[in-house]
């Protein structure tokens, strides 16, 4: 029968050790998995959200609406031109028309914009008058403004909205929505997104403010037209971009870790390398993102590289002081080897399930 | 220079081992397979084999038979739940391997640390991949479902909730695991052990204050290792004995 005799201080570091470890890694993997997914289911709860918005006064938004022109609104969306999330906009270029029956003197391809938007183009395709019906088609080029929901890149989903607000308000013109016949280019694509759905609504809208006009209590009302899609990554390629960088100086951890564990070597001094690698592997990533950075996968995923590195060195000057302090090689290979498994294992564990989590 | 070796990962291949291996194997099928959604409030009976082959030949023994079961069950086409399955399993027998081959699981007192250290070692595991796939919702077996149900009418939040469930349940599973493994050892007959060649005793420990009482300690052992062995030769001779004095009748 095989017998094993461990010192009290022996079981102490081993023990002690072994359970930081396990307690600090087990519980950020479950708080940053746990964030993360809700983050991600959270997108359907707002895409529908967003098509099932109504006024603040529904009541009042129809009684106002009972003499207004009912204007029937439908967009084509032809392209994505530009996602650029460092400066919080998105260019999209669509086709928008309006039709509508009665008053000839409405003209609403010169008398609409784009919320949060800035039209770089527009053009008039079509504007006639056919069998008491008129219709106007335009084509739009815009910059909209949009704040990234940044907390799942880059591996992030974004629900892209424009809304098409007329100059009139609702008294005058109502908009119906032209739904079955909006529709997306099929091979609209946008490098690193793919589509993963289309919808669009009408909605009533109620500002705030009266902007200081004297016969008016109350913000005015208006009919705003909705088109959203959503995009999702198209995989890991920006991903592995943003942090192969910190696979590799992992690697070099558990490669300084494993020598310094089966070999008599001291490897403490190629520590600092790899960290410095590691920390300034997350400038790839905040490259691409607005300045004020929100807490994601990217700042987790940097943390958990961090955490590696640090948790390799620890383990790597515990072998050290076993070695030098007690003088004992035995314990000092059977603590390394314990530490540097669970290292190894814990760590490839976070690296599957953070993106698992994220990723839509 | 390389380094002591442990013996951690050390496995033993003979006949029996390969027959047990055969064995655990199959049975571990048959438990996913049957006994989880027939008795879906018993603990996971398909970690039952895996940890006694890895109590039995270490960590490497019953790495390889989680190995072939979630081979086997990927290619049945199993539920990607197996993914998280494998994990776990794998985890455990490295971890429960290392823990009895240092000595830690040889008395009652062990087993019990055991128990607690394999389902804290679990659930930190089990409930990251938990949550990246599910998001805290309960997708299979009935007792989760159950505990989980039940904290949740009384308003507790699904995080909270996900995170008890599984250290209750894991804790309970362990239990009877490691226990049932601890008494087969113990109480199989001596024909099955010697079939399946798997030693009746476990590698034992012993905590020391410092060098001296270790050195003591080794010396009492050498000791009593010889005095064992002179007990068994006189009584080798004393049979030999007892023999001739019969032949001579």
């Amino acid at each position: 029968m095989q017998k094993k005799i461990y010192k009290k201080w022996q079981i102490k570091k081993l023990v002690t050790w072994f359970l930081g470890i396990i307690l600090c890694g087990g519980i950020f993997l479950q708080y940053t998995t746990w964030t993360l997914y809700q983050d991600k289911v959270a997108e359907d709860k707002y895409w529908r959200g967003a098509l099932l918005e109504s006024p603040v006064d529904e009541e009042k938004a129809i009684a106002l609406s009972q003499s207004a022109t009912k204007v029937t609104v439908g967009t084509c969306v032809e392209s994505l031109k530009e996602i650029n999330m460092k400066n919080s906009y998105y260019r999209v270029a669509f086709k928008v028309w309006f039709k509508w029956r009665g008053d000839k003197s409405l003209d609403l391809a010169n008398n609409f914009h784009v919320y949060n938007g800035t039209i770089s183009k527009m053009e008039i395709i079509t504007d006639e008058t056919v069998n008491g019906v008129n219709y106007q088609l335009c084509s739009v080029d815009v910059n909209v403004f949009k704040n990234f929901w940044t907390k799942r890149f880059p591996l992030e989903s974004h629900q892209l909205r424009f809304y098409i607000e007329p100059s009139y308000t609702i008294d005058e013109v109502v908009f119906e929505g032209d739904i079955e016949n909006c529709e997306i280019n099929s091979s609209v694509s946008i490098a690193g997104y793919e589509l993963k759905r289309f919808a669009n609504g009408v909605h009533t809208n109620e500002y705030e403010s009266t902007y200081g006009m004297p016969d008016q209590e109350k913000g005015s009302y208006t009919s705003e037209f909705m088109t959203q899609m959503e995009l999702n990554r198209s995989g890991f390629g920006l991903y592995l971009k943003c942090f192969i960088a910190l696979f590799g100086t992992s690697l070099w951890v558990f490669i300084m870790v494993i020598l310094c564990t089966y070999h008599r070597i001291d490897p403490l001094s190629m520590i600092p390398a790899a960290l410095f690698g590691t920390v300034s592997n997350i400038m790839i990533g905040a490259n691409l993102l607005p300045d004020a950075l929100e807490i994601g996968l990217l700042e987790y995923v940097n943390a958990w590289g961090i955490l590696t590195i640090l948790c390799g060195a620890l383990i790597i000057i515990n072998i050290n002081r076993i070695r030098t302090k007690y003088n004992d090689n035995k314990f000092a290979a059977l603590f390394g080897r314990i530490l540097s498994m669970l290292l190894i294992f814990i760590v490839i564990l976070g690296h599957i399930v953070m993106p698992i989590a994220a990723y839509l | 220079m390389k380094e002591y070796n442990t013996g951690l990962a050390t496995t033993v291949w003979n006949p029996g081992r390969i027959r047990l291996l055969v064995v655990l194997t199959i049975l571990t099928v048959i438990a996913t397979l049957f006994f989880d959604d027939v008795f879906s409030f018993l603990p996971y009976v398909n970690l039952l084999p895996i940890l006694f082959g890895t109590c039995v030949g270490g960590p490497v023994y019953g790495t390889i038979i989680a190995i072939v079961v979630f081979v086997f069950n990927f290619l049945t086409g199993a539920e990607p739940i197996i993914i998280v399955f494998a994990i776990e399993a794998i985890s455990l027998s490295i971890f429960f391997g290392a823990y009895v081959r240092l000595g830690f699981f040889a008395t009652i007192k062990g087993v019990w640390v055991g128990v607690v250290a394999c389902t804290l070692m679990d659930t930190l595991f089990k409930i990251p991949i938990h949550f990246a796939f599910n998001g805290g919702r309960i997708p299979y077996d009935s007792k989760l479902l159950f505990l989980h149900g039940i904290l949740e009418r009384f308003g507790e939040r699904t995080m909270i909730a996900s995170v008890f469930c599984f250290l209750v349940v894991t804790f309970i599973d362990m239990a009877v695991f490691l226990f049932v493994i601890y008494f087969l050892i113990k109480k199989l007959p001596n024909s099955v052990m010697e079939f399946f060649s798997i030693p009746r005793e476990f590698p034992t420990m012993q905590v020391v204050k410092d060098e001296k009482e270790e050195e003591f300690l080794s010396e009492t052992d050498k000791l009593k290792a010889k005095a064992m062995e002179k007990i068994e030769k006189a009584k080798e001779t004393a049979g030999e004995g007892q023999a001739d004095e019969k032949t001579d009748i």
